[in-house]
């Protein structure tokens, strides 16, 4: 583990502050025990992963709390300094390897928005740590790592949000709020409704460029670490820095990195964030064992019928298997119909500042963000084996496909595992 | 029609990606790989080089097709036939950066008739060609397990740790010793695996031991140990073992009493809400 000495660390300044007035102000949260938070409370904060988003995923987790920067994070180190002296003139002090950062005392909440291929281990350790946390989407790289985020934030109570907000749009919206009645009441069977999402989803874009030879790893980078999980390969420059989406071992192209975008509010629209599809049909090449690559459709349908379709609009041909269709109070009979009327209007969703203050689930809780996870990573899978798959949403894995499974919970490189 | 015909139905990067792609092309090409056999199989590997040694693009990307289109439901045959072609070019002579690659795509399509070859790179320090061989036979599944078995006393190093980890994603009881000894061992991360393959077999009569190494460890290490211990319990209770769950939560309620420790307290009593 490396850590970066720093002359003013928050824990010294503690120390060396006996005065009640300042301890008062930067003691950490636990110290004050009940799930109630006095208003004059401070969260000590960090964010893991400052490049990129970094910055405005921290943004997002300070929305409406009192906190106190104490430690940035990143396996470059210069991009770690950089964001400290940005946001509290060098105080916060500086690490690269999120280990060490998570055996702080004084810290509280934590943002994550390092590459995606980390978001799962580092969000699990820091519920183990006691930490709340806002994880940058996607929520995870594979199935498997979903379901463990969400046991863990399970078994020690704390605060999860992902990092796309669209649902709380949608949960507001009285068209969306009728269709996730109608969805919810189990009242619409065989439901016919086809949603597509046509394009903007970044298929070129994020496509990885495959063949670049090894490059002389830059001295503030911590390459090893940066691999962490994933299956370690040769330094080369666009495996980080963003463009890292266009290979595997990170992300999942354009599908992983706008989809959950998309796919989060669509799936709390139409009560969905309980369970995955059924069977999911692809159109597409063969996929390349490194980069990400060119898709044409790929049709993912419920348990109930309903069906999301996704189209790259930038490779091959449209899809035609069905004409499109939203979900309609006529779908129903009048009888049903009347018993929307007098279904209740959904909880609100609490924001993370909300939800950390109140002690309760945030409107991107674990199982939602992994469930609009899997919606990608089902969909990907398709398009990486070429078939059709047929999905158990209860026990998450795929009906009479060993091969598929693989994918499922694809082995980490130790000492990392879920 | 030869081998580097047969590749040339896979693209070539233009503006650095992969954007003209022809679908039927490719599919056909994967077919008259498998029709090639061994031999096909054989050529397609000789044309794949260490990375930055040389342009594979098209080799690799027809290998990797390959070895997911033998896969799936009743593709048994190609499956199998593929799977052996490919491990017989692990005993050949050529870079462990190549043999990796060959690795990783049986870990795609391999079955426990391709262990042995892989295996053979478990302690093999090179090029984290243990790494790929420890994944690949994870993926193929728990039957690989006496593999992980066999190598574990020879492994010295990063595979050391990396074999013990396997020990405990295969869920090995056999390994229950291994396990138990590694916990008292100087390197934190081999302490942890060991910690984590008894929390994964769900060892009733080590909880004391995990409870006493998660006091011991400090920082990090208290923290993923403590986090062994709460799985544990759960992993007790789902085998009906109540009592032993409970005594975990009591020890960590009782232990854990830093005020910033309250989460875990808070924790403990979830699970005995649980239990009652």
């Amino acid at each position: 583990m490396k850590k970066t000495p720093c002359k003013n660390t928050r824990r010294s300044f503690l120390a060396k502050s006996a005065t009640g007035a300042t301890a008062a102000t930067i003691l950490p949260r636990h110290i004050f025990g009940a799930p109630h938070v006095p208003p004059s409370e401070k969260f000590g904060t960090a964010l893991i992963g400052c490049g990129g988003r970094g910055p405005g995923t921290y943004s997002g987790l300070c929305k409406g709390l009192d906190v106190e920067l104490v430690g940035a994070c990143d396996v470059d180190l210069n991009r770690a300094q950089r964001f400290s002296q940005a946001r509290s003139k060098g105080k916060a002090e500086v690490y690269q390897d999120f280990r060490k950062l998570l055996e702080r005392k004084d810290l509280d909440l934590v943002a994550i928005a390092t590459p995606p291929h980390w978001h799962a281990s580092i969000s699990i350790a820091s519920a183990e740590a006691g930490m709340d946390v806002l994880c940058e989407k996607p929520m995870t790289r594979f199935v498997a790592e979903g379901r463990a985020v969400v046991n863990a934030f399970k078994r020690y109570g704390r605060v999860f949000q992902i990092g796309t907000f669209g649902r709380f749009g949608r949960s507001k919206d009285k068209g969306s709020v009728l269709k996730h009645k109608i969805m919810a009441s189990g009242l619409l069977k065989d439901c016919k409704s086809v949603r597509m999402k046509k394009g903007g989803l970044k298929i070129k874009q994020w496509s990885g460029t495959p063949g670049i030879p090894p490059q002389t790893i830059p001295e503030q980078l911590d390459w090893d670490l940066y691999c962490g999980p994933s299956p370690w390969k040769p330094y080369e420059s666009r495996r980080v820095t963003g463009t890292h989406r266009g290979y595997w071992d990170y992300e999942g192209g354009g599908m992983c990195d706008m989809g959950q975008h998309h796919y989060d509010p669509e799936q709390w629209t139409y009560a969905k964030d309980h369970t995955s599809p059924v069977e999911i049909t692809p159109f597409a090449p063969p996929s390349h064992p490194e980069v990400t690559g060119m898709w044409a459709w790929v049709e993912l349908k419920y348990a109930d019928g309903f069906k999301f379709v996704m189209e790259s609009g930038e490779w091959g041909p449209s899809y035609d298997r069905q004409p499109l269709r939203d979900v309609s109070i006529d779908d129903l009979s009048k009888e049903d119909q009347e018993k929307i009327k007098a279904m209740p209007d959904p909880e609100p969703l609490l924001s993370f500042g909300e939800a950390v203050k109140q002690r309760k689930q945030a409107g991107g809780h674990p199982e939602a963000a992994h469930r609009a996870a899997c919606i990608l990573h089902l969909a990907n899978l398709a398009i990486r084996l070429g078939r059709k798959l047929n999905y158990d949403p209860d026990k998450e894995v795929f009906v009479n496909d060993e091969e598929a499974n693989r994918f499922l919970n694809p082995p980490m490189s130790a000492p990392w595992r879920v | 029609m030869n081998t580097k015909d047969i590749l040339k139905a896979f693209p070539q990067p233009e503006g650095k990606i992969l954007r003209t792609i022809d679908k039927e092309a490719c599919e056909k090409a994967v077919e008259q790989i498998i029709a090639g056999g061994k031999k096909t199989v054989q050529e397609i590997v000789e044309l794949i080089v260490e990375p930055g040694k040389g342009e594979d693009i098209q080799a690799r990307h027809a290998l990797h097709a390959t070895a997911i289109r033998v896969g799936g439901p009743s593709n048994e045959k190609n499956r199998k036939a593929f799977a052996s072609h490919l491990a017989s070019t692990l005993s050949d002579d050529r870079p462990k950066a190549v043999k990796g690659f060959v690795i990783r795509q049986l870990q795609v399509c391999g079955g426990i008739e391709q262990g042995s070859a892989i295996a053979n790179f478990l302690t093999d320090p090179d090029d984290h060609i243990y790494e790929y061989a420890a994944q690949a036979l994870e993926a193929i599944g728990p039957e690989t397990v006496t593999h992980f078995r066999k190598a574990y006393p020879k492994a010295k190093g990063a595979p050391r740790l990396t074999v013990l980890q396997g020990l405990g994603v295969q869920r090995d009881k056999d390994s229950r010793e291994a396990f138990r000894k590694a916990t008292k061992d100087n390197d934190l991360e081999i302490r942890l695996a060991g910690l984590w393959g008894l929390m994964r077999i769900a060892s009733a009569e080590d909880a004391e031991l995990l409870l006493a190494q998660s006091a011991k460890e400090s920082g990090w290490g208290r923290i993923k140990a403590t986090a062994y211990c709460l799985e544990l319990a759960e992993n007790l209770e789902a085998n009906g073992k109540n009592k032993e769950a409970r005594a975990i939560y009591l020890n960590i309620k009782k232990t854990r009493t830093g005020d910033h420790e309250e989460y875990l307290r808070e924790s403990a009593d979830r699970g005995l809400a649980r239990l009652k």
